[in-house]
């Protein structure tokens, strides 16, 4: 008989994940500043919401996304606005690596377009009703040429955020496997979804490496 | 004694309030922009403006101006931009001026208007809040009012992770760049230095998180007891102020807008 309990919801914020979430919150943050510094098209704020669902799960992904926005919220208010795409983005990052749709290279492309998708459809009407289209970023020269040259506000608004998010969630995604492929197994092994990124020669080779094959 | 200079309290009154009540100033505050962007005056929010100048009157009585500009330069820029850009791209409306070949219309002032001003306030009274309030006082008061102890630790730790994580940044960069990665340059190249920055301070700092996690089990984080505190918050004998004042002005204003905005 199964004796596995059900995984709780608090079960998911394990006190190594309560210490990851203010790193993933924290990247965050620097990767806004640079996009405001650089006045970049891309966002790069969304690097420690997308590693933290990819090793967290979703829940733990959708309040480093609300904490990320709020503190972005103090110097930037637009930032406010935009907490359920982060929210959402989140989650749907977490529930995409539950099930395992980082694996291969095609599951991976139904992914990324998926989370751009999401994205899009989330903040859109947000950038739309509250701003008018324009929320002082880098992609709203693009968009603001756009609809000046008399293209019709939510095309303008759908099409270059998509392209823009695309973009964006795949630098962030490529930099979270970067940066699982360096954390050693030991730390992997500690969070909800680690073991799916954990090959199953190596973890052959470490049982050969402590010869437990000769107990 | 060391625990002293830990509970030195800020000699400005204002500063001195419990936590509490500084967010229920916040409060009040963002229920008076909410306001004050329906109440305009010929079509425009131009009350948002005497707004922007209470909110600098509050800096000035907190004693904080010099650090408060100081961090709403970005912002007034980034509203400028937005005003800007929201009146070359409306089109709707009568032409109000004529700038070379740009016409400036009067629905993309309206707009930029409200949305350049409600930015200001809304950034400016946040940024009052964190200017006068240390973190660790408002982490106390939210433990004082039943927040869990692992809640306020997360917001504490998260606001010092991110000074740690600016300034570890640009330890990794100098190593990185005496390693042969090229940091300066046009905007492919420090582009293509992100990646070897950002790895190593994820990395680093996942691995000092695992110790902390051990540290923090072995002080007995997780055990559900009273705990005891080494700074200690008291209430002023202005907090009933800081209650009331806010309140009135809210409540006058939302009368006001009720008698002489009937329509919007």
């Amino acid at each position: 008989m199964s004796t596995k309990e059900k995984f709780k919801m608090k079960d998911n914020f394990t006190m190594l994940t309560l210490l990851t979430i203010p790193i993933a919150v924290a990247v965050n943050v620097v990767g806004s500043q640079i996009h405001r510094a650089l006045s970049l098209p891309i966002y790069l704020d969304t690097i420690g919401t997308i590693f933290t669902g990819i090793l967290c799960g979703p829940w733990v992904a959708a309040i480093t996304g609300l904490i990320t926005n709020c503190v972005n919220g103090i110097t930037n208010p637009v930032a406010l606005a935009f907490i359920p795409t982060s929210v959402i983005l989140g989650l749907v990052a977490g529930f995409l690596a539950m099930h395992d749709m980082f694996g291969n290279w095609r599951k991976m492309i139904v992914s990324l377009i998926a989370l751009a998708l999401t994205s899009t459809i989330v903040s859109a009407p947000i950038s739309v009703y509250m701003f008018g289209g324009i929320t002082g970023n880098g992609a709203s020269i693009i968009e603001a040429t756009l609809m000046t040259a008399g293209v019709n506000i939510w095309k303008a608004v759908i099409g270059t955020e998509f392209i823009i998010t695309l973009l964006d969630r795949s630098i962030a995604v490529i930099i979270s496997f970067l940066i699982i492929k360096v954390i050693p197994n030991r730390t992997l092994v500690k969070y909800r979804l680690g073991m799916t990124y954990i090959k199953e020669e190596e973890i052959e080779e470490d049982y050969e490496d402590e010869n437990l094959s000769d107990l | 004694m060391w625990i002293d200079t830990i509970n030195e309290r800020n000699p400005n009154s204002i500063c001195a309030l419990y936590p509490k009540t500084k967010i229920f100033i916040v409060f009040c505050s963002m229920i008076c922009i909410f306001l004050l962007t329906s109440m305009k005056i010929d079509g425009y929010a131009f009350l948002l403006i005497p707004f922007l100048f209470v909110i600098a009157l509050l800096v000035a009585l907190s004693q904080v101006s010099k650090e408060f500009w100081k961090l709403m330069k970005p912002i007034i820029y980034l509203s400028v931009f937005i005003f800007l850009v929201q009146i070359l791209s409306i089109r709707r409306g009568d032409i109000l001026a004529k700038v070379w070949i740009i016409n400036i219309h009067e629905e993309g002032v309206r707009h930029g208007l409200r949305l350049c001003f409600s930015i200001l306030d809304v950034a400016g009274i946040l940024l009052w809040y964190f200017r006068v309030t240390p973190n660790k006082e408002t982490a106390r008061a939210f433990q004082d009012s039943g927040m869990s102890n692992k809640t306020s630790y997360v917001f504490i730790s998260t606001f010092k992770i991110i000074s740690e994580l600016s300034a570890k940044s640009k330890v990794i960069m100098n190593a990185q760049r005496a390693r042969g990665v090229e940091t300066e340059g046009n905007l492919i190249v420090r582009m293509k230095a992100f990646f070897p920055t950002i790895v190593p301070l994820v990395l680093s700092s996942l691995m000092n998180a695992e110790e902390r996690a051990l540290t923090l089990d072995c002080k007995g984080f997780e055990t559900e007891c009273d705990k005891t505190h080494l700074f200690y918050l008291e209430k002023t004998k202005f907090e009933k102020v800081g209650y009331i004042v806010p309140s009135v002005v809210t409540i006058l204003l939302f009368i006001t807008k009720v008698l002489l905005w009937k329509n919007y």
